[in-house]
């Protein structure tokens, strides 16, 4: 007879899943070897196994003396890569596999950069070594698809070996090796925080044997449920109190503002911690025992049990209320229930007949009774595969949202780093939506988190090469920007202090490499990163950007003229009039022309006047050089008007850019010889910014800016 | 008229939900699952004494259950949308969702 879900596996629960006794690794290895179970056939194994490698296997398990289990995590370093590994080839529960997560070590910041994963791996066993090959699965682009795994046996009274991890190519080629040093018996560790609605008694622990139940009789709690999935949960110490009206019943939105409010280690990253409330009732009624509410943003970090059709000290409402926690808290893991396993991304068989945490009793086949009867208060082995070797990010809380696929802030390179030592933090900002067609601009500010002074660059462009952004769009294909332009150059170096602790920039992102980036209206996701002069990696938080759609026939007919990638180009120069830019350039023409009095007009002044500011040389091949002398005069009536405008606070170019105009403005009148018409834009320009209300190094250093554009003109 | 529970549960992702008794709408809304429950909407339905018949449709798929309730009869009805169709499971007694 088979499972109605498997067409491979027998009816009924899966091998081993009742036996919470050490399994030792010759054990495991003889049974897959008997059972010809064993991993993928790699070659290496099946060399090392030999003719007889069952009977040797036997042989091993006639030591007396007490081996240590290899199972557990691992860590070692090899270069900027650090590897935390995990083996489970014996202990309790053993699953024949082993995984991984590699994160890159860059200064002072550690950011995870993929999982691996890899099952019923080919373990060889010699009374001096266990030895494990696989063939891995990987979350990342990888060469070398092969491990060897080689841990030393060492008696309980010695201390852990190292596992020696070699990677190789499919040839046979030695890719990288890590020396691991053993870390822990868990294959992961939690942080469990619990808060109690006033009037509700919490679980504490309950007596399996207490009723008709599957698996061996045992006191649990929520800690000791979790280790015998491999998992650490770590209390943080003695649930608060959360003190509410009588009889109020909870809704979501209402808990996840209890969690960021009473969660003292709520953080809007990915993190090994999880919080459970302990309550008395949500809106839904007395039918709903528990819920894992924590679905936006970060998700997955909290959890809520509800005593009001659970409350009690008899062994039945003991079991419900274990079981409750177990099951939210597993959905916290990113576990689906057994039943629903479909609708996860990506779909896996549905398990209505499991024996887990995290079916319904009422949904298993012959209902509760039969499900009680059986079940032994486990994951089944597929729920349990995945708390120990997931994926990270589909695992972590704060990772991936339930149930789903990859978000931006996991993406590589954008990934925030599990540690951050650079002392640095950086924001990407725009204070207002854009309309379709603007050019969007981000302001940059890179400040510093010590109190000592920190040496930084101060190239926060992305034409810079030394900060990166990338661009989730409204239909969630990410871009990377990449500037059409991008400069050599030698880096500036300042020091971020507590008298000048940031430093801000601007940047148009809307046309590069991969073209225009903001081409439809909807709500897009930006992250950058810093490349600081350590190597660290300094990553911005998401900023969440919109584009407006169009209301008028007006607002397309603007948008059509400026979504062009000539026209990004000829943002990105700030004005050009090479003949290539001919049809941008006649673009822009008729946005300023023909939609005079619309918003993003000035956009257009802002180019034509940037242009004519200064002389522009034309060189052509087997032609001299053409030079257009600058219109000053023009270059600042056009700018005056983008300038009028910008003032309104929300309104026209961002600080930044705004401040760059007016010193193009002060140029082009020196230029022509107009100190005192220089001098004028300079006033204005101080004063349009003492009215912003800013910071006093900011306007210390604007100041600065304005007398070097000065240049020595006398002010007074 | 006993109202009876009607849970519309798992597979829902947005879509227009209509639920009649003998015919006549007595209710629609867009549903959505909510995945760390398996529960998208409750509705309460007054069923006469001398029983009806529920009808639950999902016109985009196009997807319709028929839920016969025999006089006095007034359980508590789950149905969920799963491969494109409707599947129903009947319950005494609330369900519980976790």
């Amino acid at each position: 007879m088979t499972s109605a879900n498997y067409p491979t596996a027998p009816a009924g629960a899966s091998p081993g899943a009742f036996d919470l006794s050490e399994v030792p690794v010759e054990h495991v290895a003889a049974i897959a070897a008997l059972s010809g179970t064993a991993g993928t056939g790699d070659a290496d194994a099946a060399a090392l196994r030999g003719p007889g490698s069952a009977p040797d296997a036997m042989q091993a398990a006639r030591i007396t003396v007490p081996m240590r289990i290899v199972s557990g995590s691992y860590r070692g370093r090899t270069g900027p890569w650090r590897l935390d590994l995990r083996v489970d080839v014996d202990g309790v529960r053993p699953l024949r596999q082993v995984s991984g997560d590699f994160f890159r070590v860059d200064g002072g910041t550690v950011t995870y950069t993929g999982s691996f994963a890899a099952s019923n791996v080919n373990i060889a066993v010699t009374p001096e070594t266990v030895t494990i090959y696989a063939l891995v699965n990987a979350s990342f682009p990888n060469s070398c698809p092969r491990v060897r795994i080689i841990i030393p046996r060492r008696t309980i009274l010695q201390a852990a070996g190292e596992a020696d991890v070699q990677w190789l190519a499919t040839s046979g080629q030695a890719g990288t090796r890590y020396l691991c040093l053993w870390e822990s018996r868990f294959f992961r560790t939690v942080d469990l925080e619990e808060d109690v609605e006033t009037g509700v008694t919490p679980f504490e622990s309950y007596n399996t044997g207490a009723l008709s139940s599957g698996g061996p009789a045992r006191t649990l709690y929520l800690t000791t449920a979790f280790v015998e999935a491999g998992i650490e949960l770590r209390l943080t110490g003695e649930p608060g109190t959360i003190a509410t009206a009588p009889g109020g019943t909870w809704s979501n939105a209402e808990l996840h503002a209890a969690m960021e409010a009473h969660f003292s280690q709520w953080a809007n990253q990915p993190q090994w911690k999880v919080w459970l409330l302990h309550a008395r009732e949500h809106d839904l009624g007395s039918g709903l025992a528990g819920i894992m509410f924590d679905q936006r943003g970060r998700q997955r970090q909290g959890c809520a049990v509800f005593y009001a059709a659970i409350a009690g000290t008899s062994a039945t409402r003991r079991r419900d209320q274990l079981f409750t926690c177990m099951h939210e808290l597993g959905h916290c893991f990113n576990l689906y229930h057994s039943f629903s396993k479909t609708f996860t991304t990506p779909p896996r068989p549905d398990r209505p007949d499991a024996l887990s945490w995290m079916n319904y009793p009422q949904n298993f086949p012959g209902g509760q009774t039969a499900f009680w009867s059986s079940f032994p208060f486990q994951f089944d082995d597929l729920d349990t595969i995945h708390l120990r070797h997931g994926f990270r990010d589909n695992v972590i809380m704060g990772g991936n949202p339930f149930g789903e696929g990859a978000a931006l802030e996991g993406l590589g390179y954008f990934a925030e780093p599990e540690q951050d030592g650079s002392g640095l933090a950086l924001e990407l900002r725009a204070d207002r939506s854009f309309r379709l067609g603007e050019p969007v601009v981000v302001e940059l500010k890179l400040s510093t988190r010590r109190a000592e002074g920190i040496t930084v660059h101060r190239h926060l462009h992305p034409a810079d090469g030394f900060v990166t952004i990338a661009i989730q769009k409204p239909g969630g294909a990410t871009v990377v920007h990449r500037p059409l332009i991008e400069h050599c150059i030698r880096p500036e170096i300042v020091v971020l202090d507590a008298g000048h602790p940031a430093i801000y920039d601007s940047a148009y992102i809307g046309c590069g490499e991969e073209g225009l980036a903001f081409g439809a209206p909807g709500l897009y996701r930006l992250r950058a990163v810093y490349l600081a002069l350590d190597g660290s990696r300094v990553v911005s938080d998401t900023l969440e950007l919109r584009v407006r759609g169009t209301h008028h026939d007006q607002d397309e007919a603007v948008a059509d003229l400026l979504l062009d990638e000539q026209v990004g180009t000829l943002f990105t120069l700030l004005g050009s009039e090479g003949p290539e830019m001919a049809s941008a350039n006649a673009r822009i023409e008729r946005l300023v022309e023909e939609h005079k009095a619309h918003p993003l007009a000035l956009y257009g002044e802002l180019v034509q006047g940037y242009v004519r500011a200064r002389p522009f040389k034309l060189v052509l091949a087997d032609e001299p050089v053409q030079v257009r002398e600058a219109r000053p005069a023009e270059a600042v009536a056009m700018l005056d008007r983008v300038v009028d405008v910008s003032i309104a606070p929300g309104k026209g170019l961002d600080s930044i850019s705004l401040n760059q105009i007016f010193r193009r403005m002060i140029a082009a009148l020196k230029t022509a010889g107009d100190d005192k018409g220089a001098v004028r834009i300079g006033k204005r320009m101080l004063e349009t910014y003492r009215k912003r209300g800013l910071k006093p190094h900011v306007l210390a250093e604007i100041e600065r800016q304005r007398d070097e554009a000065l240049g020595g003109t006398s002010i007074a | 008229m006993p109202a009876i529970t009607l849970d519309l549960q798992e597979g829902f992702a947005g879509e227009t939900v209509e639920v009649r008794l003998d015919g006549r709408e007595v209710w629609r809304g867009e549903v959505r699952t909510d995945w760390s429950i398996g529960l998208a909407e409750r509705v309460q339905v007054e069923v006469p004494a001398g029983g009806g018949t529920v009808s639950v449709t999902v016109p985009s798929r196009p997807a319709s259950i028929d839920l016969v309730l025999k006089p006095g009869e007034a359980p508590v009805l789950g149905v969920s949308l799963i491969g494109g169709g409707l599947v129903s499971r009947r319950s005494d007694e609330p369900f519980r969702y976790f």
